[in-house]
């Protein structure tokens, strides 16, 4: 950026040198001759100017690339300090991907079956000369025994555990049935879901009771 | 007011040509050289302000001050030129004042040789690096 206000301001000047010049030449047949060798030097002006940038680029960027900041890299070390970038930033971007096909996910469960989601993983494939490269390869699911339990708030703080009330019977036996932690039909109906949404197998879709 | 001062010396010199061209037309000759030196004079101390702002300018452009230096010998051969060949067409000799012209064309060109050099390496300079 600084390079182009340089080279904008070097433009500036030549052209107002030029005006400055013009006026200054005799009204007679010279006219013609002076201006064009004033034209010659308005174009080595520019000249000098761009070459300026030019060189720039030609040296800033392999220092900018392999980071060293001396300029003075080879191009092998250029490349494969290229290569690296390249691939930290498609790490970077699988990462990110991966996160939000998480939250994602997440949505998709609480807006349609309401289960008690604690957390969700996704793995997703990032071998780049993989032909399924950036298809998503599993789907976790972790959901609570307790249907009231869900995952904490982002930022919030851990869920307390309801104490379910406790009745006292004097003179019975029998034992209260335990609640159906999360009930079947919810499991299918969400793996049918994502299997639909993500277009992977049924089998992709792993859910873990905690 | 220096403007009012050039004009009055023009007029009084154009009326004094006019009289004495019917006269003696060698003196009228000599009083226009005479008056183009005096016009000259009269604004050669503020030339130098112009010079310094045209110095200043190519140094923040970057230019170098040979070929500014170029510049300002070729604009100088161009009135010179100019001034002479006027005299000479004023004087009836329309001949010499075209070789003073074609002469003051030489010099230029002569001039701008270093200038015409330098462009060309600097355009196969910029074609090398970006090739």
């Amino acid at each position: 950026m600084e390079v182009i206000r340089n080279l904008v301001q070097s433009l500036v000047i030549i052209i107002i040198l030029a005006m400055f010049l013009e006026m200054l030449l005799p009204a007679g047949q010279m006219r013609a001759y002076v201006k064009m060798v004033m034209g010659l030097l308005v174009i080595i002006a520019v000249i000098q100017a761009v070459g300026s940038m030019a060189r720039w680029s030609f040296e800033e960027i392999p220092a900018l690339v392999a980071g060293t900041g001396d300029g003075g890299g080879q191009l092998p070390e250029i490349l494969e300090a290229g290569k690296r970038i390249s691939a930290r930033q498609q790490e970077l971007g699988i990462e990110q991907y991966r996160q939000g096909l998480a939250q994602q996910v997440t949505a998709l469960v609480k807006l349609n079956q309401g289960l008690p989601l604690l957390d969700v993983e996704v793995s997703v494939e990032s071998d780049s000369g993989s032909p399924d490269f950036g298809q998503v390869k599993e789907i976790i699911l972790t959901v609570s025994d307790n249907p009231k339990q869900t995952s904490p708030a982002p930022g919030g703080t851990e869920p307390v555990e309801e104490v379910s009330p406790v009745t006292v019977q004097i003179g019975s036996s029998e034992t209260p049935e335990r609640e159906e932690a999360v009930p079947p039909q919810a499991a299918a109906g969400i793996v049918d879901v994502l299997t639909n949404f993500y277009n992977i197998q049924p089998e992709q879709v792993i859910i873990i009771y905690r | 007011m220096d403007v009012v001062q050039i004009v009055a010396i023009g007029l009084m010199a154009t009326v004094l040509i006019g009289v004495l061209k019917s006269q003696r037309p060698e003196l009228a000759v000599l009083l226009s050289v005479a008056a183009g030196v005096i016009l000259f004079l009269l604004v050669l101390g503020k030339i130098g302000s112009i010079v310094g702002v045209i110095t200043d300018l190519s140094n923040r452009a970057g230019i170098s001050m040979v070929y500014l230096g170029t510049i300002m010998k070729i604009i100088g051969i161009a009135y010179i030129a100019e001034f002479g060949a006027q005299i000479c067409r004023d004087a009836g000799a329309g001949a010499v004042a075209t070789k003073i012209e074609f002469a003051a064309k030489i010099l230029i060109m002569v001039l701008a040789v270093p200038i015409v050099v330098a462009v060309l390496q600097s355009l196969l300079k910029l074609l090398g690096e970006a090739g």
